[in-house]
């Protein structure tokens, strides 16, 4: 009886364990950064930011719902709440995904930048040192420490070297455990509606092909090249949504693991 | 009696005559949803005083959007890509159809009346690529062979090319960017055929279509399209210029937002302006788009 009460716990411990692994393997956490309104303070147009944003998280609760697990916000900035403190902060709240959209500049040789809205209220040309690229309003490539797994940056620029090797290795350096890191090279459109493919190619698809086919049916817009890029880990490139992978290593750590996976180049008419 | 019967046949032809020579009507369509470019914008351009512009009215175009049957059979059509062994992974509530289908994946968006086809890509670029011009020769084939109804197009497609870390080309696609009354269509307008190893067709893109006549619409006029400028309601290619534009000459064309109104998708007129803005010294030049239908 009481062999068989402990086969019986024993079984029971292991059942337990084997649903404790399957659902925490299935759960994500995500964290955003998104701009809709640019405006008072900065010169620059109001963008799709926050609606990329939430698309794409929508979509990410939808997929790792269907696979029976979980996802739970990390941080969410909106608007005026997207500032340079709490972007830096973010570098130590590592998310399963991370997503920023909206503006981002690329006006120096050494790095580019997330433009941000809100710098205590300031006008952002009145600011002294730079203006519009003054460093309080740009969370730069050189601030960035990435230790999401996944990084979207649906944004012009972020992923663009203009063929310097120091800017393509500050852009790899950003990668402290991130697996991928997938945004553009060039100016792109910002068209909310790209999210929801995105996410629902993700169903099909590896991570990067998914994020490649969404960018190829939404870009470009008007008469400019868009280019589409996906980096990471070597050992990341046939991600699915639905992997429960670890970290990659630091980059730093071992730069010959990373490189670039794909780039699309979009050409207008 | 007579009198009166020709009185009456007098005022009935003045009446006619009346409403023949009044206003004649014009369609109306909804304002066009511009996906902006996420760069730094310029400041509203000014305006040459030169610039005339000339035309009061412009046909409009529509669709009315297929449903996701018709779509289906569409695909069918293309012979490289159809597929018997067809299986649904999802359909969404915002109208997107998901199919695994032979060898990739098929994506029917109802709401936009678009559908697309996609295969992995290769983790190795392959060796036996075609040339440009044969990967240009098979889409045209595709297209024609298929039947599909992809708008007007005069030229063998643009190229676009998707490559690995090293720069080798992983797939070559061809775009075509079909006209309207042999004007160009900006927005989402194209029809995508991607090539891969040996001549194979591993993507095909349907977001191109034959458009209806939908009415003349009323232009801006300039004074229009100034308030619209000013009040920020414009595009630009303008990325990492500063200071004011100077408009000194426009094009009209035409605009395929993408965004389905009232089951429609449209191909609606647009002011393509060309502009010259200073950006570090030297002069550039840049389009600024502008929604050319009055909503007045």
């Amino acid at each position: 009886m009481k062999k068989f009460s402990i086969s019986m716990i024993l079984a029971v411990v292991m059942i337990f364990s084997v649903f404790s692994v399957s659902a925490s393997a299935l759960d994500c956490t995500v964290g955003y950064a998104g701009v809709n309104n640019y405006k008072p303070y900065c010169s620059k147009g109001d963008r799709a930011g926050v609606n990329y944003c939430r698309n794409l998280d929508a979509q990410i609760q939808r997929i790792y719902i269907s696979f029976g697990g979980t996802r739970t916000t990390k941080f969410k900035y909106e608007n005026n709440s997207v500032t340079k403190t709490n972007l830096l902060s973010t570098n130590n709240k590592p998310a399963t995904w991370f997503i920023w959209s909206g503006h981002g500049f690329n006006e120096w040789s050494d790095k580019n930048s997330f433009h941000l809205p809100y710098y205590n209220g300031y006008t952002h040309k009145s600011l002294v040192n730079g203006g519009e690229l003054n460093p309080n309003i740009n969370f730069s490539t050189l601030d960035a420490s990435f230790k999401h797994k996944y990084v979207v940056a649906y944004t012009c620029n972020w992923l663009a070297n203009g063929g310097s090797t120091t800017k393509q290795e500050n852009i790899f350096k950003t990668m402290k455990g991130t697996r991928i890191m997938m945004g553009f090279a060039s100016v792109m459109f910002l068209d909310s509606r790209e999210a929801n493919l995105f996410g629902l190619y993700m169903e099909s698809d590896t991570i990067t092909d998914a994020f490649i086919n969404a960018a190829k049916v939404y870009q470009p817009q008007n008469s400019d090249t868009v280019i589409a890029r996906v980096m990471g880990y070597n050992g990341a490139k046939t991600d699915h949504i639905y992997n429960a992978n670890a970290n990659a290593p630091y980059y730093t750590s071992s730069p010959s693991s990373f490189s670039t996976f794909t780039t699309i180049r979009i050409q207008p008419k | 009696m007579k009198r009166i019967i020709n009185a009456v046949i007098a005022a009935l032809m003045l009446i006619l005559l009346a409403s023949c020579t009044g206003k004649a009507n014009t369609a109306v369509v909804p304002a066009i949803q511009f996906a902006a470019p996420g760069a730094e914008e310029i400041a509203p351009p000014e305006m040459a005083s030169s610039i005339k512009l000339d035309s009061t009215t412009m046909q409009v175009y529509y669709i009315d959007i297929p449903d996701g049957e018709t779509m289906f059979k569409e695909f069918n059509s293309v012979s490289e890509i159809a597929s018997d062994n067809v299986e649904l992974i999802n359909k969404t509530d915002d109208g997107y159809w998901l199919y695994k289908a032979g060898d990739g994946t098929l994506l029917i968006d109802t709401s936009a009346g678009s559908w697309t086809y996609s295969t992995p890509l290769p983790s190795a670029a392959p060796d036996n690529m075609p040339t440009d011009a044969q990967a240009q020769q098979i889409a045209a084939k595709e297209i024609a062979d298929s039947g599909l109804k992809i708008g007007s197009t005069s030229d063998s497609g643009v190229l676009s090319y998707t490559t690995d870390g090293d720069e080798k080309i992983l797939q070559k696609d061809v775009i075509f960017y079909p006209t309207v009354d042999g004007k160009n269509v900006y927005g989402i307008f194209r029809t995508t055929v991607g090539i891969g190893e040996g001549g194979k067709t591993v993507y095909f893109s349907k977001q191109s279509f034959e458009p209806k006549a939908g009415g003349e619409v009323k232009l801006k006029s300039i004074d229009e399209v100034k308030q619209s400028i000013s009040k920020g309601e414009f595009i630009s290619n303008a990325a990492g210029a500063s200071g004011t534009a100077t408009i000194t000459d426009y094009e009209l064309c035409y605009y395929c937002d993408g965004v389905a109104k009232d089951g429609k998708l449209y191909v609606q007129p647009v002011y393509v302006f060309s502009a010259e803005i200073n950006n570090a010294g030297e002069s550039e030049q840049i389009k600024v788009f502008v929604d050319a239908a009055s909503q007045a």
